[in-house]
């Protein structure tokens, strides 16, 4: 299966993927300018893409949690080159690719990520910048058949002594360098450890897509309501 | 690319409707809006990030929608357009990065375009339109806008005029409202009291009960070239408050057991002739700068556009003074004043027409682009 994938969760990252193979992938780390970014990256991607006669089977698109700003960049980026190339478009949970990473990592054959199954005993807990002074998590406890990540708690919102108070076994993401004094540093420092990218997101879906399973619809994980308060309406004592 | 009659296909988000609109050359194929005007009443206000929301789950059904009604497919198109400002930020984003999606991967041109000037380029495609006549004088009035603009071409000849420098007129009519008590949007709430048709007794209320402000219009004002064509509409809400706060003290200061307790006091003013005066102070301003450029600029035109071209009062005054100084005055169809991407597919077609280079795909939305920028 070709995927063509997309998340602006936390960076801004672009790729395609056939089965597990990354074919093409831009990534920009701490991005700050989301629709500036994606449009060239799209194009390049496909464009390597089309030089080996590869088209999208499908288009996938991080749902975050993330910066609700940006996170919409990205999806409707995706909704828009699914439209373009004809194919089907989905979300998928952006901590879900950070934590197949992971659990890649630690394999036996972490260069063969189509190797990678079954249950990892170490669970491990996704904690990405959630602003203010809070980070979204999620725990994974390990792989499932399909070797797709088992959420087990979240995604939430969670102040990081509140996190650091579940004490995570395998601490991945960049909430954990934000918060490193309250949470403790990530286990690896890499910024492709530490933001979800489109090349795991694209191959999450891969397998999930392969294995018969659902994927979620392009609707942002928001966790939070908007700031506004809703205005009391007033009375008038005029006729 | 050039070709006489360019199929386009433009997107709006810069606001609270998510619009799609085809165009083939200077022909109206289809122009499909979803709002979150409803989703905006609890709040009193267009909350942007409601609308951002509400554009991401709507852009891409309403892309599907008006390839579907104009039986046009995405092979068919020869250019992509998309609002790239001014507007809320976080809501042009969304229409932008769909519009690079498509772009990217269909590889058709994309144009950034100008929500204002599209405005005006919506009469280019008007079913009952002869076609945009240049040179004119644009009065534009939304929620978010309040400009006069002079248009000697479309795409190459655009001057802002005069702006508000604090409220839209839209934005007013939301708080004044408010303060009465009154649904949003606060326009045809006002209009409705104003006409008397809120309080059952159908008598129209006295646009001459209160009097109120009229911003930057004094004679100091009117000669400052900087604030001959602005707009300020915050001296007017405050007064509002001023006259609504007084007159419900005079009601509440009535004895409730004294006889015709609970009528109308004598001398305080109906809710009907507060909507009427505040409305007669908005347009009468608008009005009456419009046709201030029409005199400075020898220009006989005026083009109407915005969410606000709906009050009828605003039609009818500007249609009164335009007549009275041999100006003739245009307002496209009301589905076409308020945002929509009709008018966005319409200045792209003109603009790819024209022959001239798209935007490319590394375009950022600007939420106060100005309006000689026609094309980023």
């Amino acid at each position: 299966m070709i995927v063509l994938a997309i998340d602006t969760s936390a960076a801004a990252s672009v790729a395609l993927v056939e089965g597990e193979r990354l074919v093409s992938d831009r990534t920009e780390f701490a991005a700050r300018r989301h629709v500036e970014f994606v449009g060239p990256a799209l194009a390049e991607v496909l464009a390597d893409g089309r030089a080996e006669g590869l088209v999208p089977d499908a288009v996938v698109v991080g749902i975050g949690p993330g910066p609700f700003t940006g996170l919409r960049a990205g999806i409707a980026a995706g909704i828009g080159a699914a439209l373009g190339v004809g194919a089907p478009v989905h979300g998928v949970v952006s901590h879900d690719a950070l934590a197949l990473r992971a659990f890649a990592a630690t394999s036996d054959a972490s260069t063969d990520p189509a190797a990678v199954t079954g249950s990892d005993p170490a669970a491990v807990t996704i904690a990405t910048d959630a602003r203010r002074r809070e980070v979204y998590a999620t725990t994974y406890s390990g792989l499932d058949e399909a070797g797709l990540p088992v959420p087990a708690s979240g995604p939430a919102a969670l102040f990081p002594v509140d996190l650091a108070e579940r004490r995570p076994a395998r601490r991945v993401g960049r909430g954990f360098v934000l918060y490193r004094d309250v949470l403790g540093d990530p286990e690896d420092g890499d910024p492709n450890a530490l933001d979800p990218t489109a090349a795991w997101l694209a191959r999450f879906a891969h397998r999930a897509l392969s294995s018969g399973r659902a994927l979620p619809g392009t609707e942002p994980l928001y966790l939070r309501e908007p700031d506004a308060k809703p205005s009391a309406r007033r009375e008038t004592l005029l006729s | 690319m050039t070709r006489a009659e360019p199929l386009v296909l433009g997107i709006e988000t810069s606001c609270d409707e998510t619009g799609v609109g085809i165009v083939r050359g200077r022909t109206l194929l289809t122009n499909t809006v979803a709002t979150s005007m409803d989703e905006h009443v609890r709040f009193g206000g267009v909350v942007p990030e409601v609308a951002s929301r509400a554009h991401v789950q709507a852009i891409g059904p309403m892309i599907e929608k008006a390839l579907a009604d104009a039986g046009v497919a995405l092979d068919d198109l020869d250019a992509l357009a998309v609002t790239a400002g001014p507007g809320l930020s976080g809501a042009l984003m969304v229409g932008a990065a769909a519009a690079k999606g498509l772009a990217a991967s269909t590889g058709l041109p994309l144009y950034g375009i100008n929500h204002l000037a599209a405005h005006v380029a919506v009469d280019l495609v008007a079913p009952d339109s002869p076609g945009l006549h240049t040179p004119t004088i644009a009065l534009l009035v939304s929620g978010g806008h309040t400009e006069i603009l002079r248009i000697g071409d479309i795409v190459d000849d655009i001057e802002l005029l005069g702006a508000t420098i604090d409220d839209a007129a839209g934005e007013a009519f939301d708080k004044t409202a408010r303060l009465l008590g009154l649904d949003y949007p606060g326009g045809p709430s006002i209009s409705r009291a104003a006409a008397g048709l809120l309080d059952g007794s159908g008598v129209p209320g006295d646009p001459a009960a209160v009097r109120f402000p009229r911003g930057l219009s004094t004679k100091t004002d009117l000669r400052d070239p900087e604030r001959r064509f602005s707009f300020s509409f915050s001296g007017l809400k405050t007064a509002a408050l001023r006259t609504v706060t007084a007159a419900e003290a005079a009601v509440s200061a009535q004895p409730t057991d004294a006889p015709g307790a609970g009528e109308p006091s004598p001398g305080a003013p109906r809710l009907a002739d507060i909507a009427a005066s505040f409305e007669e102070a908005v347009v009468d301003v608008l009005v009456k700068k419009t046709l201030l450029a029409c005199e400075d600029t020898g220009i006989r035109h005026v083009l109407l556009g915005g969410g606000v071209a709906a009050n009828a009062r605003l039609r009818a005054r500007l249609a009164e003074r335009c007549e009275a100084a041999g100006v003739t005055l245009r307002v496209p169809p009301l589905d076409l004043c308020t945002d929509n991407g009709a008018m966005v597919a319409a200045l792209g077609a003109e603009i790819a027409a024209r022959g001239r280079a798209a935007s490319g795909l590394g375009f950022g939305v600007l939420s106060s682009l100005e309006v000689d920028d026609v094309l980023v």
